[in-house]
This record gives structure tokens, C-alpha cells and sequence, in this order.
């Protein structure tokens, strides 16, 4: 019966490429038609009947998943359905799928087999490719997203390294950073005497962030940095499992119990190790690209932090320098309050060639002075700050406002580099009968300072003298004044008068204007008072250094 | 909890103004003794009572002299209120606090200073008048976790915006507050700052947060931030032509001054691309015309003939103003 259907069909399987078989379990032989054969690349004729050989076809990968299925559809029969690869004589490689029934007979043995088979190389292939496809689609969808991520990061890092200039904020930025999602903790560690190690635990809290210091002490700190200089930080990076054995041994008190892996990245800035970066996880380990996100972010800590130390020694000197030309703070003087405005048109260096400086005398008075010096900036000021000592100098070396400016001119035509300085400078005595001072007003090509009269009135101080630095045989007139208590005696720079609206300066009368609405108050509060009147007063930005100093004589009681 | 009551402010400010300042510090301290947080005190009772020395000036009711003595005695009992504070400890955050560049009122920074020691922050206080270059200076020398900017006047937001930027260049966060600043946040949001604090109370819990801002960017892509940049430039031969115009044989002194002030007003208001600025400002001259004598439509007048032709925003800004001081005609 089985027989008479194939050829039935013949044709037509035919024409479609379908292979047709039976098999006789009885005899285990196995029947092709010859398009079964053309599919095996066989010869019509060329297939022998026996299972072995059929067996012999499938593609060994495949083998077993095929003989177990057509083993256990043997057993219990029924229908079947597969597609696996067959290997021709001539070694070619080609996909077929398969259907097929098993009929059990009625001692539940298989009776008879047939089915159907055909060639689907190129759907299989197809079907491969998209496969394919897909996973290298997926795999270049997360390594593009870890791409992304990755730069987001380093820009993240590179966004918060930005800007400031100060080692400690860059340390806890930095540590924060890296403490976001990159790692679990952090410490960075620069070489300094101090250990100014910033340790981060735990992410987004700002509460656990602390100093790697006050974690195990400055000692577990320094011993850390220790090992981890001894340690070849180059060697053991790609091993974690060495650090592992260095932090818990030796990095104890700072590195938190549970770590599962750390990285350590040298700091390095202008060809110099200046400290180094630590980042650990409590679970899971690095990707391999992490070693190069903490690279780069590294290299960019590196340079803002060295940028800070750089930053950190100029600062210092702009320091060194204004303390030269002006006292840190005014000092106390018994029965005189003070009040300065001093602004310095170069900002950020905090440099001008104006200067001022307050020292009290053993007779119990007070020398003020206030000085500028032609020219602006880091020269003008050096200047200013050797004018300030020389003047301080000869002041109390003289006890004379007039002497010590002829001291200074002095010195200043011995120097061939010498700037052009108006300054001037005024002794404050001791306090006589009823709390009144006597003060000697000297000037050198300064604006003459304002004696400011506690009933309101406010006049200027004649007093005259040669520019310094300019004239060998200069002459300075000692101007005495009486200071009542409630008096004060105003010294200010040019900036403060020549301060510019449009073609119009500030002036003087504006000057004794804005003092005359403070003429009660402190020192302190005339100043702001004067500076607030000079920015109200026009819409310009500031031009010149500005430097006034108030001193008032205090009233009994 | 106990209220500062309006009763309460009243007689502050009366004790500040007639410099008893004994009886101020005692009105204080009695408040906080019932119950109040100091910094509750600093913005119900001292801002409240700074608000009512403006307008008892504003108004005439004061002279300028009372206004300074009130502020003077403000000033120490902010000190007494400070001293309150619990002790800081080696490692309380610092807070950079300054006003805005140009802004000499010291009492805005000063309440910012008591509130945030009272919130466990050690703060560095900026001189009066100290310049954004001086301020990014002091932030890279010293690294404060913020920077707090208070500006009084809405005129002077420029030299705020100026110091904004001073601390977020330095990679620092910038918050503002103060009565500059209006009372939303727009005007912080056009500056570019990382917060805006409506009161001395809100301002605590926005520098508690400023480790999280990330850094703004004020976009000032409106055509009036370019006029402002040019304004800025010119203000010298604006100044020139507005005096030219306002001096003549009946001058009042204060002419020029307002004219000043109102341009100081127009470039903020292009800056912030706010008009409100300008109008505000206009406003409180023509409520001082009685008392200064000044005429508002002449000093907008002057300002709108010394504009240069190429400032269309800054014209028209002032042209509306202009229009807004002249009381509708009835169609006569």
C-alpha cells in the first residue's frame, strides 16, 4: 500500500524538492526516492538501505539531538518533526528538515515509518544570519551603551574637576565622583606632609564622606601610602587579587572590610607622580574597560590638582606681597578707632600700587599712612610693598611724618628703577587734657587728607609737598592739627576722587558730601559709606586702586 | 511656637531708629527666649523691621541719619543673635557669603552670616564692596562647599549675576537671596544660580543641598543681554549725554544721580530680560517726587534721548516707561 502512494505523488514531491522515505522496522531497512537522494548528495541508486548509513549523514554537532528524538519517536511512535545539518559524500554541508510518522502496531512496537525531507539550506542560513544578527546587533547596542557611559562619565568627572582651584574641594569632588556609580569607595592621596587623603563610602551620601585621616588616623594613612609606593602599583593592576591581600594586611582602618576588588591609578602631572588614585568595589569585579575610564578621569584629576598646588604658590606670593603694602588687619589703638576701604583695581591677585599701614607709637599715638604708587600691578606693587617698610622704618626711627618722607625719597633716588609715590603720612599723638590729639599731617604730592569735624564741618588739611622719588632737595610742610574727640581725620587715594562718570570725576565736594551724611558714625561704617556713594554714583566699573583710611578720635565716657 | 508679631517689629524698629540699642537687643533676645529659632527671628523681626526703615524713609517719615543709626543697631544685635550659635566644630562646611558686586548694604550678608552659623556653617563674610574677582580669589584659597550672594536692589543684579559666575568659574555653587531678587525665582534662574532662597529660613536648607547642583548655565539668548553688554560699555557717554541734557540753570543736583540709578535699572532689566526691573525702580522715584522734587518724566526723557540709536530693546523699554509716567489723557 505504502509503495503504491509514492509514486502517486512522485512527480509532484518531485518538482517541489522533497525527498520521500519509508522505513521497515522489521527489516530496518530504509527506502529513498531518489530526489531523498539528490538531497543527501547521492546518486539515484546510491543510498544502501541501511540505517547506519542514513546515520552516517547527519552532521556530527546534530547527531545526537536527531537520534535521540528519532529513538524515542521509534519507541512510542507518533509524529515527528526536525532540522539539522547532513554532511554529503563530497563533505558539503547542507541543512534539511524532516517529518515523519511512526505507526506502532498493536504489541505497541513500531509497525512502519515514513516522511518527508527536504532541503532548506538557504532559509536555515538566512534564519543563521539574522540570528547572528541579532546577537552581534545586541552585543553593539551594550557596547555602544557602555561606550556612552563610559564618556558621560569622564565628562561627569572632567565637569566636576572644572574650575576650582582649591586642593581639598578637588580632592572631595573627586571623590565623590568616583563614589556616584563608579565605585563603592574612594581615596585619593597626594603626597603632601599632611595626609589630605579624601575617603567616599557610599554613594550619594554626602553624611559618610570623611577624611581617609580621621577613617584609621593620619598614621594608617601615611602607612598606606607607604605600602602602596612599595607595592609596584603597575604590576598588580591587572591582579586584584594582590591589592585584596594588601588592603585588608596592610590598608586596614581606611578600606572598608568587605572589598571584592581595588584599582589603584598613579596621579601624574608636568612628568611626576604627585599621588596616587584608589578605587575599590564591595561586590562584583571591574569591567575590562574600567581600567581605562580611571585612566582618563585620573589624568584629568592629576592636572587640576597640580593646576591647585600651582595656583596654591601664587596665591601665596600675591600673599606675601600684600602683606608687605598693607597690615593683615588694622591694629588697635588706645582712644583712635580706625576704618579702612582698601580695593585693588587688579582683582583676583589682589594687587595695586596703593598702600596703607597703621602702627602705634610709644608715645601713645598712632602713625597712619597712606601712599600710591605710579603704575598697576604685581610692579606697582612691589614697590608699594618696599615703600611701606621704608616708611614704617623711617617713622619711627624720626618720630616725623616730614622726615620720614624725605628718607623714602631718599632711598627711591638710589634706585634707578624707581617709581614715581604721593604719600601721605600723619602722626597722631598721645591723648592730652579733655582727650584731644595733636596730629602733624606731612604730604607728598598726595591729596591732601580731610580733617572732619565732629559738629559737621569738613575742610582739607593744607598740607603740600614734593612727589617722591623725583626731586633730590624735596620740601614736605609738617602741618599740626587739633583732633577733639568726635574728630577724624580722612586720608584717601587719587582713585577715590578721580573716580569717573562719563567725562565728570567724583571729586572732592562729593566726597565731604557723602562723609557729611556719616559724620556720627564709625570709622568703619564712613568708609563703606564712601564706597557705597562712589558705586551709586556712577555706572562705570572701577578704574583705579582705591585705598581711604579713617581714624577718629574716640569721645570719653 | 511663637510669633514675631507686626506689634513687635513696630517697636523694634522704633528703639533701632532712636538708637536704643539696648532695648532692640533686649526685643530680640526676648523673642528667641520665647520660643522662636533664632533664625525666625533674624527674617520676622530684623527683615521685617529693615523692610519698615526703607519705607519709613522712602516715605519721609525718617531722615537718612535715622535710617543709618537703625541699621547700626541692627547690626549689633545680628551679632548678639549670632552669638547664640552653638559652637562649630573643626569640620563645619564653610559658606563664602558676599553681596552682590556694588551692593554696600551690609545688613543682608550679615543676617546670611548669623543664619548659617545657626545651621552649623562656619562662613567666610566678603568686605562690603568687594569686586567678583577679589570673591573667586578668596574661593580658590579657602574652597567653600557655596557661595551665598545676597543682593538688596533689583538694580544691582548685574554686579550679582558678576559674582555668580565668580563662584561657579571656580567650580563652586552659587546660592542667591535678597530683595533683588524679587519673590520667585525667576530672576535667580536667569542669573544662572544653583538656588534661589526666599527667606534667611529657606536659605539653610538650600546650602544643606548644594552638594547635588550641578552647574547651570545662564543662556541670555534674548536681544536684550547683547544691549546690555553694549550699554555697559557705553554707560560713560550715556552718563555724558543724560548729564548734558538734565543740567541747565534750574537744576536739581539729583538729576543726573536718579538718571544714573535708572540706567543702572535699564541694564539689569536687559540683562534679565525683565522690565519689571526698570518699572520698579521708576516707581519708587515718582513715590520720592515729593520729597526730592525730581521729575520722572524728564530724568526717562533724558535717558531716552542719550541711548544710542542701536539699543531698540533698551529704547523701547524706556519709551514704555515714559509713556506709563503720563497719566492717561482721556482722549482731550
Amino acid at each position: 500500500m505504502t509503495d503504491q502512494r509514492v509514486p502517486e505523488l512522485g512527480s509532484l514531491l518531485t518538482q517541489a524538492g522533497i525527498g520521500v522515505w519509508t522505513w521497515d522496522p522489521a527489516s530496518d531497512t530504509v527506502i529513498w526516492d531518489a530526489e531523498a537522494e539528490r538531497i543527501y548528495g547521492l546518486e539515484e541508486g546510491g543510498f544502501d538501505g541501511t540505517m547506519e548509513a542514513f546515520v552516517s549523514f547527519i552532521h556530527p554537532a546534530d547527531a545526537e539531538d536527531v537520534l535521540e528524538l528519532l529513538d524515542k519517536v521509534g519507541r512510542t511512535g507518533g509524529l515527528y518533526s526536525v532540522q539539522h545539518r547532513i554532511v554529503w559524500p563530497d563533505g558539503t554541508i547542507r541543512w534539511v528538515e524532516g517529518q515523519g510518522r511512526i505507526e506502532t502496531g498493536s504489541n505497541g512496537g513500531p509497525q512502519r515509518g515514513y516522511g518527508i525531507v527536504y532541503d532548506v539550506t538557504d532559509r536555515a542560513t538566512l534564519e543563521r544570519e539574522r540570528d547572528q544578527l541579532r546577537v552581534s546587533a545586541a552585543a553593539a547596542v551594550r557596547s555602544s551603551t557602555a561606550n556612552r557611559e563610559a564618556l558621560d562619565f569622564i565628562i561627569h568627572a572632567s565637569d566636576a574637576l572644572a574650575g576650582s582651584l582649591n586642593t581639598e574641594r578637588l580632592l572631595e569632588r573627586l571623590a565623590t565622583v568616583m563614589t556616584d556609580d563608579f565605585a563603592d569607595f574612594c581615596i585619593v592621596d597626594l603626597k603632601l606632609d599632611e595626609p589630605v587623603g579624601w575617603l567616599m563610602t557610599g554613594a550619594r551620601n554626602a553624611a559618610s564622606s570623611k577624611y581617609a585621616s580621621e577613617a584609621g588616623g593620619p598614621s594608617a594613612m601615611l602607612n598606606a601610602r607607604r605600602r602602596l609606593e612599595q607595592a609596584d602599583v603597575g604590576s598588580h593592576m591587572d591582579d586584584p587579587t594582590a591589592w585584596l591581600v594588601l588592603d585588608t594586611e596592610e590598608l586596614g582602618g581606611i578600606v572598608p572590610d568587605a572589598v571584592s576588588s581595588i584599582l589603584v591609578e598613579p596621579l601624574t602631572s608636568r612628568g611626576r607622580t604627585i599621588g596616587s588614585l584608589l578605587v575599590g568595589r564591595t561586590i562584583g569585579a571591574w569591567a575590562p574597560e574600567t581600567r581605562e575610564i580611571l585612566q582618563a578621569v585620573a589624568r584629568r584629576a592629576a592636572v587640576a590638582l597640580d593646576q591647585a598646588e600651582l595656583y596654591r604658590d601664587r596665591s601665596a606670593v600675591a600673599d606675601v606681597f600684600q602683606r608687605a603694602m598693607i597690615p593683615s588687619t588694622l591694629p588697635e589703638v588706645a582712644g583712635v578707632s580706625l576704618g579702612v576701604l582698601y580695593r585693588p583695581a587688579t582683582e583676583l591677585i589682589r594687587l595695586g600700587g596703593d598702600l596703607y599701614d597703621v602702627f602705634p607709637t610709644p608715645a601713645g599715638g598712632c602713625m597712619l599712612v597712606v601712599g600710591d604708587v605710579c603704575g598697576k600691578g604685581v610692579v606697582a606693587a612691589g614697590h608699594a610693598g618696599l615703600a611701606r617698610s621704608a616708611l614704617r622704618a623711617a617713622a619711627q626711627a624720626t618720630g616725623s611724618p616730614a622726615e620720614a618722607l624725605g628718607v623714602l625719597n631718599r632711598t627711591l633716588l638710589a634706585d634707578p628703577t624707581r617709581p614715581l609715590i604721593t604719600a601721605v603720612v600723619v602722626e597722631v599723638g598721645p591723648a592730652e587734657q579733655g582727650g584731644s590729639r595733636t596730629a602733624t599731617v606731612s604730604c607728598a604730592g598726595h591729596p591732601m587728607p580731610l580733617a572732619i569735624r565732629k559738629d559737621g564741618r569738613i575742610e582739607s588739611i593744607p598740607a603740600s609737598g614734593t612727589m617722591l622719588g623725583f626731586d633730590a632737595d624735596p620740601s614736605f610742610s609738617s602741618v599740626p592739627i587739633r583732633l577733639d574727640p568726635g574728630d577724624a581725620i580722612a586720608m584717601f587715594s587719587d582713585g577715590v576722587v578721580e573716580t569717573r562718570r562719563g567725562k565728570e570725576f567724583f571729586g572732592s565736594e562729593r566726597l565731604i558730601e557723602a562723609l557729611t551724611t556719616v559724620i556720627s558714625s564709625q570709622p568703619s561704617t564712613m568708609v563703606d559709606a564712601v564706597g557705597a556713594t562712589l558705586d551709586t554714583w556712577t555706572a562705570e566699573p572701577m578704574a583705579d586702586d582705591i585705598v581711604m583710611l579713617v581714624a577718629k578720635v574716640d569721645q570719653g565716657g | 511656637m511663637a510669633e514675631v508679631t507686626d506689634e513687635l517689629v513696630h517697636r523694634y524698629t522704633d528703639a533701632a531708629g532712636a538708637n536704643d540699642y539696648p532695648a532692640a537687643t533686649r526685643l530680640a533676645q526676648k523673642a528667641v527666649t520665647n520660643g522662636a529659632s533664632v533664625t525666625i527671628v533674624l527674617r520676622d523681626l530684623v527683615c521685617k523691621s529693615q523692610g519698615l526703615v526703607g519705607r519709613r524713609w522712602a516715605e519721609g517719615e525718617w531722615t537718612v541719619q535715622q535710617e543709618h543709626t537703625a541699621s547700626a543697631v541692627t547690626s549689633l544685635v545680628i551679632e548678639d543673635l549670632a552669638r547664640l550659635a552653638p559652637p562649630l566644630t573643626q569640620r563645619s562646611p564653610e559658606v563664602l557669603v558676599t553681596s552682590a558686586e556694588g551692593d554696600w548694604h551690609g545688613t543682608g550678608p550679615a543676617i546670611l552670616d548669623a543664619a548659617l552659623l545657626h545651621h552649623g556653617r562656619r562662613s567666610i563674610r566678603m568686605p562690603l564692596g568687594a569686586a567678583a574677582g577679589q570673591v573667586a580669589g578668596v574661593i580658590h584659597d579657602l574652597g567653600p562647599e557655596c557661595v551665598v550672594v545676597s543682593c538688596s536692589l533689583p538694580a544691582l543684579l548685574p554686579g550679582a549675576r558678576r559674582m555668580v559666575v565668580a563662584a561657579q568659574d571656580a567650580g563652586t555653587p552659587a546660592v542667591v537671596g535678597g530683595r533683588g531678587f524679587g519673590t520667585d525665582d525667576r530672576r535667580a534662574e536667569r542669573l544662572g544660580a544653583n538656588g534661589w532662597a526666599a527667606d534667611v529660613v529657606e536659605l539653610a536648607d538650600l546650602v544643606e543641598a548644594t552638594a547635588g547642583f550641578s552647574m547651570p548655565s545662564a543662556r541670555f539668548d534674548y536681544p536684550g543681554a547683547a544691549e546690555y553688554a553694549t550699554l555697559r560699555q557705553e554707560a560713560g557717554v550715556v552718563t555724558d549725554r543724560v548729564r548734558a541734557l538734565l543740567e541747565g540753570p534750574d537744576d536739581h543736583s539729583g538729576a543726573v544721580d536718579a538718571a544714573v540709578w535708572l540706567l543702572k535699572a535699564l541694564a539689569a532689566s536687559l540683562l534679565l530680560d525683565d522690565s519689571d526691573i526698570l518699572s520698579e525702580d521708576v516707581d519708587w522715584f515718582t513715590c520720592r517726587a515729593p520729597i526730592t522734587g525730581l521729575s520722572v518724566s524728564r530724568l526717562l526723557e533724558a535717558l531716552l534721548h542719550a541711548l544710542p540709536e542701536t539699543l531698540t530693546v533698551a529704547k523701547t523699554r524706556v519709551r514704555a516707561e515714559v509713556e506709563r509716567a503720563q497719566p492717561p489723557t482721556g482722549g482731550k
